[in-house]
């Protein structure tokens, strides 16, 4: 019992020190901005000059303190770097939304519709 | 003669796909049985129909016939034989041809097997399925005619106007134009479509059964069962091909990837993942008699996505709604799409109150609540999948605006929705039916849940910290160790009973109930795929070449010295490339000669990667430019890249193992009994 405790503490400990997937905000806006130049791949994940050109361009805006959404109308307007992920605002949240619903209603449908009332003894 | 040999061919598929959907019609409508000898004429004739219209579309490409307008275009003389032969497929005209003797091939065992077991809705089923044959053979036989001859040639090679009727006075082109570079540079494209295309239309068959089901409403649920065998072929080779997709992308495009969440490989990956869903649902409607309803809503939605698939990727409306008036064959299959949504669904409404079950399961925590979430997460990652798809073409429509939906939309959704099916994949398998009681389910997975926590910290003191890494490794061993703590306590029983040995045993183990350890096959090859996919997502190292003859760089670990540049001429091509000397602490590793292949002027050159795979991972090598002055090349070294493809092999063998152990046993019920 002992044992698996500190094993589960170890990989618990893995998970919060580990390295999380978007390094900073840097990287997290790169990873959402399409590189003008390449087959579909942001301007984080793409190593051509242009798209690191572009990361140095967030990097900079990053340090000046602009908002997520001015440096994506400032990448799009002057490169046509457009988002990969559409914002979460306006019809955008249909999108968005829409599969959390799904997921409430199946959840009510299977405990509505599937689970036996306790007492009724049918099947 | 090859136009009219080949429009002959087609007619008579055609004149055969109405007789079979005729003839099969009083079965479909309930009226009267239809019987084997009936219908077996119309099927033979289909058969030949559809075999001999590829055949003269092959012999026509060998022959370099460019009076037919489709060789012009996609075809050009010198390819070598397996890129002339695959030409077939490389472009709409001649895929529909594919398409159209797979579904005949498809009938055609249909036929075999439905009659040979007397099953009850032979007849119904072959009507359905004959209708949807009179669909394609009709496309084919008017709007894409892939034996229209050319009536107008292009000098450069190829043909600029096309006549529908063999007759017409054919300006023959001198020059074929070849098919898509793109398409001649890798030897799995010859493989990838037609086991792609078996996946896809493999999937009208529990469509058709599922039809004839309602239509002659049949209240014994024979279709399910049969439905689940038809379904797992199909999903087999749907696995199958989207693997080989996957693999052809990444050593042919040259980006570095294998996975976009582009249209088109979104357009195979629903109804994978909804007939996934049908094959898990099925069996809880096999054991405890719910989810009957449920299983034709999947199996009209499996369909339907194949076929909304093939108008997304066929008519041009992807790259912008602007460009659907283009081409001719989009509407068409958009008006196929309506006419099988409202019939199907229409049937459905009208028969649901008779299929409908009352509720009979008495816990969410069994066996059956798990093979409901699966199926919730699935639908859900299907419907998640399908809106990023249409939405951009939605608010294109809607609003003129364009918006992106790419990589970080999908990830978001599908990593934690990946996650949750693991979750269930681990603990699913192993527990009971009707209602598992927590003492005993934690019984069984205590100790594997111990030695994942081990192995994971393990990874976790010396290999990785990277999130992502850590949760599908304590997953995946978890869900591996249940299996195998699962078959370990079976096998013990068999071999202290039987005295056998504990390989026998196990083979014994999984002859006898082949749906249920075929599955688990499956999910080992699942493990396999979640854990290739995150390990070299996540410890992917890239970097650019910049490089004159003769210099070095390093890079995770390797040397990269610029060797000599290279060029060499094929009858099809000219490739100009690089050789790399590869060395890893000065022992030499490979040379790896990546290239640009030119196929023709005025066709950019096709980026090809030189990939060097070994067990510990692969270095993928792919140039930008190379001149006098030296190369550009990106360079990534992604670990344990092959476990991807064998992974998902494996899954694909998973349905394999099940179906063939089922037919050899000659007792094609007892496969559907478990999963």
């Amino acid at each position: 019992m002992i044992a698996t405790v500190i094993l589960a503490g170890i990989v618990g400990w893995g998970l919060v020190v580990g390295e999380p997937d978007d390094y900073d905000r840097v990287q997290s806006l790169g990873s959402r901005i399409r590189c003008p130049v390449c087959q579909g791949e942001s301007i984080a994940d793409s190593p051509t000059p242009y798209a690191e050109d572009l990361m140095g361009f967030v990097e900079e805006k990053v340090a000046e303190g602009w908002t997520d959404q001015q440096i994506f109308d400032y990448l799009e307007d002057r490169f046509e770097a457009t988002r990969l992920d559409p914002g979460f605002s306006g019809v955008n949240l249909v999108l968005w939304l829409t599969p959390a619903l799904l997921v409430i209603s199946g959840v009510y449908l299977a405990t509505r519709r599937l689970i036996r009332p306790t007492g009724s003894e049918d099947g | 003669m090859i136009p009219w040999l080949g429009l002959v061919s087609i007619l008579i598929a055609l004149g055969a796909s109405l007789t079979l959907a005729w003839k099969g019609l009083p079965a479909l409508l309930n009226r009267a049985p239809v019987s084997r000898h009936q219908l077996k004429n119309p099927v033979m004739w289909l058969v030949i129909g559809a075999s001999g219209a590829l055949l003269i579309l092959e012999m026509g490409l060998l022959l370099n016939d460019f009076s037919v307008a489709y060789i012009a275009n996609n075809h050009r003389a010198g390819t070598p034989l397996v890129f002339t032969i695959s030409s077939a497929w490389a472009a709409l005209e001649g895929s529909i041809v594919l398409w159209g003797l797979v579904l005949a091939v498809f009938i055609g065992t249909a036929y075999r097997s439905l009659y040979g077991s007397n099953h009850p809705l032979a007849g119904a089923t072959l009507s359905v399925l004959g209708m949807m044959a009179v669909f394609w053979f009709g496309v084919m036989a008017t709007v894409a005619n892939p034996f229209a001859v050319c009536t107008a040639a292009i000098e450069t090679g190829g043909c600029a106007v096309t006549g529908w009727a063999p007759w017409s006075v054919v300006d023959l082109p001198e020059l074929g134009r070849g098919a898509n570079p793109l398409l001649q540079n890798h030897i799995l494209m010859a493989i990838h479509p037609p086991v792609l295309y078996a996946g896809y239309v493999g999937l009208s068959v529990p469509f058709a059964i599922g039809m004839a089901s309602l239509s002659s409403q049949d209240k014994e649920e024979v279709w399910l069962r049969t439905t689940r065998i038809w379904t797992l072929t199909a999903w087999s080779f749907l696995t199958a091909g989207i693997v080989l997709g996957a693999w052809w992308s990444y050593e042919v495009l040259g980006w570095g990837g294998y996975w976009a969440w582009d249209p088109v490989e979104n357009a195979s990956f629903i109804p994978w993942l909804l007939a996934t869903a049908f094959l898990h649902s099925s069996v809880v409607q096999i054991r405890r008699g719910v989810l009957s309803s449920w299983n034709y809503v999947l199996v009209i939605g499996a369909f339907s996505a194949t076929i909304l698939g093939t108008f997304l990727t066929r008519s041009g409306v992807i790259a912008s709604v602007h460009s659907f008036t283009q081409s001719s064959i989009g509407p068409v299959l958009l008006v196929f799409l309506s006419v099988i949504l409202i019939a199907s669904l229409t049937l459905f409404a009208t028969r649901v109150h008779l299929i409908e079950s009352p509720p009979r399961l008495d816990s969410l925590a069994s066996r059956e609540g798990v093979f409901l979430l699966n199926n919730l997460l699935l639908t859900v990652f299907a419907f998640v999948v399908l809106s990023g798809t249409l939405f951009p073409l939605a608010i294109e429509a809607l609003y003129g605006d364009t918006v992106g939906v790419g990589r970080p939309f999908f990830d978001r959704w599908a990593v934690p929705i990946s996650y949750c099916l693991i979750l269930a994949m681990a603990v699913g398998p192993i527990t009971p039916y009707r209602v598992a009681r927590l003492e005993l389910l934690w019984a069984r997975v205590r100790t594997p849940l111990r030695l994942s926590l081990g192995l994971t910290a393990l990874l976790v003191l010396i290999a990785s910290r990277n999130r992502h890494v850590i949760v599908v490794t304590l997953l995946v061993t978890w869900s591996a160790f249940n299996i195998g703590r699962h078959a370990l306590t079976l096998i013990r029983k068999r071999t202290s009973v039987t005295g056998r040995r504990p390989w026998e045993a196990l083979l014994d183990l999984m002859r006898g109930d082949p749906g249920y350890w075929g599955g688990q096959i499956s999910h080992i090859g699942v493990m396999a795929l979640a854990l290739g996919i995150a390990i070299s997502a996540n410890h992917s190292v890239s970097g650019t070449l910049d490089l004159s003859q003769g210099e070095s760089t390093r890079l995770a670990g390797y040397e990269l010295t610029y060797l000599t540049p290279f060029a060499r001429s094929e009858p099809h091509r000219e490739i100009f490339g690089a050789r790399l000397e590869v060395t890893r602490g000065g022992q030499p590793v490979t040379v790896l000669m990546p290239s640009l292949n030119s196929y023709g002027e005025g066709v950019s050159p096709v980026v090809t990667p030189a990939v060097h795979s070994t067990l510990q991972g692969d270095l993928y090598v792919s140039l930008t430019r190379i001149d006098r002055s030296g190369l550009n090349a990106e360079v990534w070294v992604y670990p344990l890249q092959w476990m991807v493809w064998a992974g998902g092999l494996i899954t694909a063998a998973g349905a394999g193992f099940s179906l063939f152990s089922a037919f050899s046993r000659r007792k094609p019920r007892a496969m559907a009994t478990d999963a």
